[in-house]
């Protein structure tokens, strides 16, 4: 009777605490949670979500962009009213005094927050960083689930190095070369140098072969990866259900028709955990790649119609300038790729 | 050179009756769309100061003062210098920021 009565009823702990789902809304980054109230991560509706996601990119696109081309207007006077200088009969150019002080606007208005476009994009991509460390054992753990341990501990592995390497680079390569190409720009759009130029070419096909080896280098160890532990993976799986159905002949079966079946709930469950994942991603990214992608678009713009008017030198200015943009938008472009080709490999892990 | 000198002055001041209209609709706009005139306004004085120093140098030379005609544009230049120095110096806050 007392044994009766001491035995404490053991009660199997529900699949997301097993995995670990409440740690997703707990780590959402501010930007993300708003867009995510109330959505939990073991239900996740993929319509629900990004209804609210496309209201918000809907609304943050006017804001961007009507900042943006406030800038882009001010840079297009500039060309324009140097333009003009050009015709009013000052022999056959304006002064070069008057295409300095139109180099120095130009470059006044388009950098005066420019650091905060920078910040913007580095703690951007940060909060990726440091959200996929919260993810991506979530998703490891239902992939080790479903039987595929190797492979999802392989690709947690190698998304946590990439990532690591890309937030470094970031810091310390490709943001340092994105200021020395706005001031590199400046210069010599105001003295015109065959040296400045070859090394502003250098500079910006430093960070594009950068991210473009660092993405196809991830995608590829991912493959790789994937290809020999699925393997080991569908095996060890496969002897696991042999040696139980052959040691225990009737119930053995049973036990590992079981198992499968845990294995495809935690496959469902994984499915909508690794949606959400993606949801909080793309509220992350909605802010800085709407912001910075407006000044891109802006400054080619007002490059493209400057080209029809203005001066050479001012053109390429207002161009290496939307580049810079371009390219702190490619540096969070690459992180958020990462991410979401990471969380797509882990939900497709099925023995 | 007399009767020159008035003539040019003349059409000086029609021009620049018209070109202060223009320069005034220019600034309206960029007020009007908050476009930031701290960044328009150094630009429009320098075009104002080359389009004088131009005009004054040319007088010089048609009344053979070649070397007053010098004097007078490298006085336009550093005028306009120094009219552009905010926008220098904030430039160069901004790089120095930025690296």
């Amino acid at each position: 009777m007392l044994l009766a009565v001491g035995t404490v009823p053991v009660r199997a702990s529900p699949l997301e605490e097993l995995i670990g789902t409440d740690e997703l809304t707990d780590s959402l980054p501010a930007e993300a949670e708003e867009y995510l109230r109330g959505v939990s991560p073991t239900n996740t509706s993929a319509e629900t979500v990004f209804a609210r996601l496309r209201a918000a990119a809907e609304k943050k696109t006017a804001e961007a962009f009507s900042s943006a081309l406030k800038t882009a207007g001010v840079l297009l006077i500039v060309c324009v009213m140097i333009a003009l200088a050009n015709t009013l009969g000052m022999d056959e150019r304006a002064p070069e005094f008057i295409v300095l002080a139109g180099v120095a606007s130009l470059g006044a208005a388009a950098l005066s927050d420019f650091d905060s476009y920078l910040n913007l994009g580095l703690a951007s991509l940060q909060s990726i960083g440091d959200y996929s460390k919260v993810l991506l054992p979530v998703l490891a753990s239902g992939a080790a689930m479903t039987g595929s341990a190797g492979s999802a501990a392989a690709k947690y592995a190698a998304t946590a190095l990439f990532m690591d390497v890309l937030l470094e680079c970031a810091r310390h390569i490709v943001a340092p070369c994105v200021c020395a190409l706005s001031a590199l720009s400046v210069a010599d759009a105001a003295v015109g140098n065959n040296v400045l130029k070859a090394a502003k070419k250098f500079v910006r096909s430093l960070c594009t072969y950068l991210l473009t080896g660092l993405s196809l280098a991830f995608t590829a160890w991912l493959a790789l990866s994937d290809v020999v532990a699925a393997s080991a993976d569908a095996l060890t799986a496969r002897m696991a259900k042999t040696a139980v159905s052959t040691a225990l002949p009737v119930v053995g079966s049973i036990l590992s028709d079981a198992a499968g079946t845990l294995a495809a709930a935690a496959g469902v469950l994984q499915g909508s955990v690794g949606l959400f994942g993606i949801a909080a991603v793309v509220g992350m990214c909605i802010t800085p790649f709407l912001t910075l992608g407006a000044r891109y678009l802006a400054y080619k713009l007002s490059a493209g119609l400057c080209s029809c008017v203005a001066d050479k030198r001012l053109t390429t200015l207002v161009e290496d300038l939307g580049t810079c943009f371009g390219m702190i938008l490619a540096i969070n472009g690459a992180g958020a790729l990462m991410l979401f080709i990471s969380i797509y490999s882990l939900i497709r892990t099925v023995t | 050179m007399a009767l020159t000198l008035i003539t040019g002055l003349v059409i000086v001041w029609i021009s620049a009756t018209v070109a202060s209209q223009v320069a005034g609709s220019l600034r309206k706009v960029a007020e009007t769309a908050a476009l930031g005139s701290v960044y328009i306004s150094p630009v429009l004085k320098c075009i104002g100061i080359g389009l004088v120093t131009h005009l004054a140098a040319q007088v010089c030379r048609d009344a053979q003062q070649g070397s007053l005609a010098s004097a007078v544009e490298l006085c336009g230049t550093l005028c306009a210098l120094y009219v552009s120095l905010p926008l220098v110096e904030s430039l160069l806050a901004t790089a120095e920021k930025l690296l």
